[in-house]
């Protein structure tokens, strides 16, 4: 039996989706440009699946795209807004806690199209220091500005709302671009609210199957499209529309939106248990994660134990968690956003991260803390 | 004219017909070792004629005789300097120049330009010509076929098309070269000490090319160390396996006594120390295994533990002969050899197989025997040999 900590990287598919999405497969699976009938129908189950995505996130059905991952959609937004006709500054606006999937489409950017990028560092919290983010917003004018909302390894929350105001102040016609991925059934997302022009969502991480994703781009942001093709989805993204994959997105996020609260409670019990258990086991433990961090999120550091060898136990047990900092003297393998803490003493090699989620139990929890004190007792050095 | 020829392998001895009255058990051997690398492919008919091998298809054998997947596994047989495919046929002049023509078609079917140039071996002294006189005949042949194709180069031609008439006539151009050394098992065996490393197995290769038999032992620490790093050194030990026969590979669960060491070893001895005690069990086990020598992969001045000293340290605890082929090598030269060996690829996968854990910053460098002794003082070394010779997982690879 299995123990599942690691929902941050992907999630299990409940049976219900399961049986939901095995029946739109076999019932609608239509191409949705046919002429004919059966495909006009597939279209319209499109649309209406869309205007339920763009309900549960608060947009309008046509800022709604739908694509293969997150990973298409940060490329989408970032490549889409470099190769737009528009006038450029050629300089785009990001911090240092953010995952690959942009990091290294900026890394693109910067080499092959001569841009400058700008990374605000974080401060200990984990977010962007809003008065560093104001510095430059002074200093340069940028063709983008493109944010993690959530961070994936602390689970810390930038402070978008604030960022937003800032922008509006400073540099009103910046577009700006967030990393939503880790957002969804974890804080509340409403897209007009929020104000910004582009975000971007996996459904694999609120229990959708991999291989779908989301880009919410507003009606006046303009971007050109990553993938030609075909001329689906307003040209934005060619590619057969799948309407079996898009009526069970909707269904995931309606789902997620109905047991948000719920959910959310019974996280925030969890970690106050493993907190507690922690405790009680008088194990030598610090939390990374910051105070206002999501709860689903909590990367702790055992500073008795390497990372990976405890990994290497729990795995043994079958207890499945995530590693920040491969435990090697390659620069590479160290985790970027764990490295800006500062930890003292390579202290970022003995941080494991557990996410947690609904189908977790304390049960897990307290089977957990007993192999981490196990594993500390017989092998800490 | 029927253009009838059976296909063969040639295979030449070098090194082992040196050997005197020793030659036949070398012989015999490499036949065997070849035999059992071809065993995925059948039974051939093996046999030894002068200073010569030959693989032939067995008469009672329909299927095709599949010369280029012989070549490729023989590759990695030592005992024997080259081979060459060959077609065999009847001692009979006519027939010689319908199959010189037959072979030569085949060189230059791909219609580009070719240096060639004939050279006869006339071991038969009744054939009607003599070897001047055929190799200017069929070269002249030659160039009146392809005369847009063929040019005779008497240096370094690209074809060196040979023929030999002997009992039979053997026609063939290409030369594949080997490894050369002994035939695996006429040397004894050695106990190789295996890490994920790069130079380990490399050094396993060089001495299984001087004829020894391996059997190989690897070190284990998990959790410190993850059992990928225990099935890289699997798959690096079936490679080697490629080359040196079955191979048992046992594995040491060490981590009891790495952290018996840890507790009681001062940390810049911990290096030195470990190597003692890996060396120890090996010696130990191979003791038992009845093998005589002990095979490492270390290199001078490679590592802090590959000084001058260290290396004293750690040899002058075992009872037998520690071959180190590495010794003398350039790192470069060990990494060019693990690529082409096969490998390197996962030697450098990054599961680190000692784990940096137990590893002082500045090790000992330079440790004297009776730093050594000193730092093993609290420590009961037999005890601790003969927890890692209770604690061995063996598979045979």
């Amino acid at each position: 039996m299995t123990v599942y900590f690691d929902h941050a990287a992907t999630n299990f598919i409940d049976q219900d989706v399961i049986d939901f999405l095995a029946k739109e497969l076999v019932n609608n699976n239509y191409n949705p440009a046919a002429r004919y009938t059966s495909g006009i129908e597939a279209a319209f189950s499109i649309e209406r699946s869309v205007s339920k995505i763009a309900s549960t996130l608060g947009a309008k059905t046509e800022e709604v795209i739908i694509t293969s991952g997150a990973t298409e959609s940060i490329n989408t937004a970032l490549k889409g807004i470099v190769f737009a006709p528009n006038p450029k500054h050629k300089r785009i606006l990001s911090s240092s806690g953010e995952h690959p999937a942009t990091t290294e489409t900026l890394k693109f950017i910067e080499k092959q199209l001569g841009y400058t990028i700008d990374y605000c560092p974080l401060n200990n919290q984990g977010v962007v220091e809003l008065n560093q983010l104001e510095e430059f917003l002074i200093a340069h004018d940028y063709d983008l500005l493109t944010l993690i909302q959530v961070n994936n390894v602390l689970g810390s929350v930038n402070p978008v709302e604030k960022i937003v105001k800032l922008r509006n102040q400073l540099r009103p016609n910046l577009p700006i671009h967030l990393d939503a991925v880790q957002s969804l059934a974890k804080i509340p997302f409403d897209f007009e609210n929020l104000g910004i022009q582009l975000a971007s969502f996996s459904l694999h991480k609120i229990g959708g199957p991999k291989g779908s994703g989301i880009l919410l781009k507003s009606e006046d942001t303009r971007i050109e499209p990553l993938i030609h093709g075909g001329g689906q989805q307003n040209n934005l993204r060619s590619g057969t529309e799948n309407p079996a994959f898009v009526a069970t997105m909707a269904y995931v996020l309606e789902k997620m939106q109905r047991d948000f609260s719920r959910n959310n409670s019974h996280v925030v019990e969890l970690k106050q248990h493993l907190i507690s258990q922690l405790e009680q086991a008088r194990i030598n433990y610090q939390i990374i994660s910051p105070q206002d961090a999501v709860p689903q999120i909590v990367s702790i550091c055992f500073p008795e134990l390497r990372a990976e060898t405890l990994l290497n136990i729990l795995n043994k047990e079958q207890i499945e968690v995530s590693i920040g900092s491969a435990c090697s003297s390659k620069k590479s393998e160290r985790n970027q956003v764990l490295k800006q803490l500062n930890l003292l003493n390579n202290l970022d090699q003995y941080v494991i991260r557990i996410s947690l989620d609904k189908n977790n139990t304390k049960t897990e929890i307290n089977n957990l803390v007993k192999n981490v004190k196990i594993a500390l007792d017989k092998y800490a050095v | 004219m029927k253009i009838d020829y059976q296909e063969l392998i040639l295979v030449r001895l070098g090194e082992i017909t040196l050997k005197g009255l020793n030659r036949r058990r070398f012989e015999a051997r490499l036949i065997q070792n070849m035999r059992y690398r071809l065993r995925d492919l059948g039974k051939f008919k093996i046999y030894q004629d002068q200073s010569r091998v030959y693989i032939e298809k067995r008469p009672q054998d329909e299927i095709e005789f599949p010369t280029r997947e012989i070549l490729k596994r023989i590759k990695e047989v030592f005992g024997y300097t080259s081979a060459s495919p060959v077609r065999r046929f009847s001692n009979d002049k006519d027939l010689l120049y319908e199959q010189v023509k037959a072979y030569v078609a085949q060189l230059f079917s791909d219609g580009k330009r070719h240096t060639f140039k004939f050279e006869t071996r006339r071991v038969d002294k009744k054939f009607p010509l003599n070897s001047y006189e055929l190799n200017s005949d069929l070269g002249a042949l030659v160039l009146e076929r392809y005369p847009d194709q063929a040019t005779v180069d008497v240096h370094q031609p690209e074809l060196l098309i040979q023929i030999e008439i002997r009992k039979d006539i053997y026609l063939y151009h290409e030369i594949q070269p080997a490894y050369s050394g002994l035939p695996v098992g006429t040397s004894g065996k050695g106990m190789l000490l295996l890490s994920g490393g790069i130079d380990s197995p490399v050094a396993g290769f060089q001495m299984a090319s001087r004829g020894l038999l391996l059997e190989s032992i690897y070190f284990h620490t998990f959790p410190y160390t993850g059992d990928q790093v225990k099935q890289k050194v699997i798959d690096l030990a079936t490679r080697i396996s490629d080359f040196s026969g079955k191979m048992p590979l046992h594995i040491v669960d060490f981590t009891e006594i790495q952290l018996e060491l840890n507790e009681y070893v001062p940390p810049e001895m911990m290096t030195i120390v470990m190597r003692r005690m890996m060396m120890r069990i090996a010696d130990k086990l191979a003791d038992q295994k009845k093998i005589n020598c002990i095979i490492t992969g270390e290199s001078l001045g490679q590592v802090a533990s590959q000084t001058v000293d260290a290396l004293r340290a750690t040899n002058i605890v075992v009872n037998r002969p520690v071959f180190r082929p590495l010794i003398s090598n350039d790192k470069n030269d060990t990494i060019n050899l693990a690529r082409e060996i096969g490998t390197y690829e996962t030697s450098i996968l990054p599961y680190e197989d000692c784990c940096t854990v137990f590893v002082a910053k500045h090790p000992k460098i330079n440790p004297s025997l009776a730093d050594c002794e000193f730092a093993e003082q609290d420590l009961d070394i037999p005890d601790l040999v003969k927890q890692g010779l209770n604690n061995i997982e063996t598979i045979i690879i």
